[in-house]
């Protein structure tokens, strides 16, 4: 019951602050080129192929995966220098 | 010493032939069948589709001719299919004897209301010329639909030289076209538009296939209490099991977890998981449509997946598991809520919020020394205990909702959100523009990145293994994860634990000591 409404108020407490800000919708427009469109396209497009490709999907998936390793490696050899564990 | 077989043991082969065979027995579709003619099209088809492309105008007279024939070439006969709905993959009926009332047979047979012209047809020189007329003396003919002009018989083929024209819609300075169909077996077939030219159609697919699903792939749509779900298509008198094949349609709400979606409230489709299936029973083969409603008041991203499925073993009468023999899956969003729809979700959260509430409270008893129910374990649970599940998806949706959309966090919520999403696009063409050399033209060479991943997409998701009714896709995947899986790992072993480095202090150091 405690963390309950903990949670419910630390929620509320963030909706109340956020809630009065503009909602987005859709990603800028910068200089003429629409991020959103382009991304929501390029996306659309990948899952065209990925769907009649699906090992491209899987191969894609494995990349994020590693991608992420990496980045994560990344941000604790910044935020640890030499002392991250295990990292060389 | 003689054996003896039991008599069952003897006879147990024939038993499972009758038992697995004789089930299957083919119903009577009661439609044309094509089939016949669409398979023999490559053979002799390719100067008839000329005449399509050329074809400028409403084609009134068709005309066959045996020009120079002069024995005998059997019977045959000249039809005439209506091929409305054509662009569902299907054509369905056959027209009225109002589109052949134009003909001249010369006095040969006429077979049937769809039969032009038949009989054994013995001179080919220009006097017995049967033709069949469009357009006129009450045939309506339709701008939308095509139709399909068959002819077929003939035990050894024409000889001679035989021409289709159009009358009056040829383009200026042609009378006919003609083409030399010497030695060929007919039957093939010519497709032509009421209103016109247009470009060669395919050959009707009368192979086991979903042609249209509804709602359309990438469509947008508002909610309803009354959402149509559907699927046409064709199943083959080869693939139809009687009483066992199906049409299985179902749903999911693919986007729950798009910040964009209205928290679906007391729905079915409430977790991304969750999916809603109808199954239509498949009655006879050939074309099927079906459709059936429900309501649908969630605003979200929805896969539909659509199959057609016949039993892969059926031993005695009964059916054992399943094989899909053709399937999609497209997606369709739900974006915008009609005013009903918005009622019945704002009621709709109000009652959850309320029975939230209620069941939050419902155990303080036990924390109350004097009510009889007092549990000092159950009250610290109660007190201390971790949020419910229910009370996690409420936050977890109030968040997103009053927060994670809005700035400055949103345009991170909504990148990840198109980078989830599973919808899909067309692909753009490509034209590329090269000029001959000495020409003052241009030749145009358009590519369309789509009938690659067409041709793809049938050799990797529709040819089937007829053994385990497993596609490509659905036999390698497995390997494939697997495969990726292990890359995956290994790659981050051999990271973390150097082993692919060479360790240039050790080599350093035996070097100076040599």
């Amino acid at each position: 019951m405690i963390f309950t409404f903990i949670l419910n108020l630390v929620v509320t407490i963030l909706s109340i602050i956020f809630s009065g800000l503009p909602k987005v919708t859709t990603l800028p427009t910068i200089n003429g080129f629409d991020i959103d469109s382009t991304l929501l396209t390029g996306v659309g497009d990948l899952n065209t192929v990925f769907g009649t490709f699906w090992y491209l999907r899987d191969f894609f998936y494995g990349a994020l995966v590693l991608l992420t390793y990496y980045g994560i490696k990344m941000l604790l050899k910044a935020v640890l220098g030499s002392r991250a564990p295990g990292l060389h | 010493m003689i054996t003896r077989k039991p008599l069952l043991l003897s006879i147990l082969p024939l038993l499972l032939f009758l038992a697995v065979y004789v089930p299957q027995a083919r119903a009577d579709t009661g439609q044309t069948d094509d089939s016949s003619i669409s398979s023999q099209t490559t053979s002799g088809a390719t100067g008839i589709y000329e005449v399509g492309n050329n074809f400028t105008g409403l084609m009134t007279d068709v005309q066959m001719n045996m020009n120079g024939n002069t024995g005998s070439i059997g019977d045959w006969t000249m039809a005439v299919f209506d091929m409305v709905g054509y662009t569902d993959g299907t054509y369905a009926t056959t027209t009225g004897d109002s589109c052949v009332s134009n003909r001249n047979d010369n006095g040969a047979t006429i077979n049937g209301p769809f039969l032009l012209s038949g009989g054994n047809t013995s001179r080919g020189d220009g006097s017995n010329v049967p033709s069949v007329g469009f357009g006129t003396n009450g045939c309506n003919l339709q701008a939308s639909e095509y139709y399909k002009l068959s002819i077929s018989g003939g035990s050894t083929g024409f000889g001679g030289q035989m021409f289709f024209r159009g009358s009056s819609s040829l383009p200026s300075g042609v009378t006919s076209i003609s083409n030399d169909f010497t030695g060929i077996a007919i039957p093939y077939f010519i497709i032509f538009g009421a209103s016109g030219g247009f470009n060669p159609t395919p050959p009707p697919d009368t192979s086991t296939h979903i042609a249209t699903v509804t709602p359309l792939n990438g469509s947008t749509n508002a909610t309803s209490t009354a959402f149509t779900f559907g699927a046409t298509g064709y199943v083959s008198p080869d693939n139809y099991i009687s009483g066992a094949t199906n049409v299985i349609v179902s749903f999911s709400n693919a986007g729950f977890a798009s910040s964009q979606m209205v928290g679906p409230i007391g729905a079915e489709l409430q977790q991304p998981d969750n999916s809603l299936t109808f199954t239509f029973p498949v009655t006879n083969s050939g074309s099927f449509s079906f459709s059936t409603t429900t309501g649908v008041q969630v605003i979200g991203n929805y896969t539909l997946k659509t199959s057609i499925t016949v039993p892969q073993y059926t031993l005695l009468g009964f059916n054992f598991f399943t094989k899909t023999l053709a399937a999609t899956s497209t997606v369709f969003v739900v974006a915008t809520s009609t005013a009903f729809g918005t009622l019945q979700q704002a009621v709709a959260e109000q009652y959850q919020q309320l029975i939230s509430t209620a069941s939050s409270t419902i155990d303080t008893s036990v924390c109350n020394p004097i009510s009889g129910n007092f549990n000092i374990t159950a009250c610290l649970i109660v007190v201390f205990g971790f949020p419910s599940q229910s009370d996690l998806n409420t936050a977890y949706n109030q968040f997103q909702t009053n927060v994670a959309t809005h700035q400055p966090w949103g345009y991170f919520n909504r990148f990840f959100t198109i980078l989830t999403s599973t919808g899909s696009t067309t692909l753009p063409t490509y034209t590329a523009y090269i000029g001959t050399g000495g020409s003052t033209t241009m030749d145009v060479i358009t590519v369309d990145p789509g009938d690659m991943i067409a041709g793809a997409g049938t050799v990797l998701n529709g040819v089937v293994d007829p053994q385990n009714g497993m596609n490509i896709r659905q036999i390698m995947e497995p390997f494939v994860l697997l495969m990726v899986a292990l890359g995956v790992l290994f790659t981050i072993l051999a990271d973390l634990l150097g082993s692919h480095r060479h360790n240039t202090h050790q080599q350093h150091g035996s070097k100076t000591a040599r």
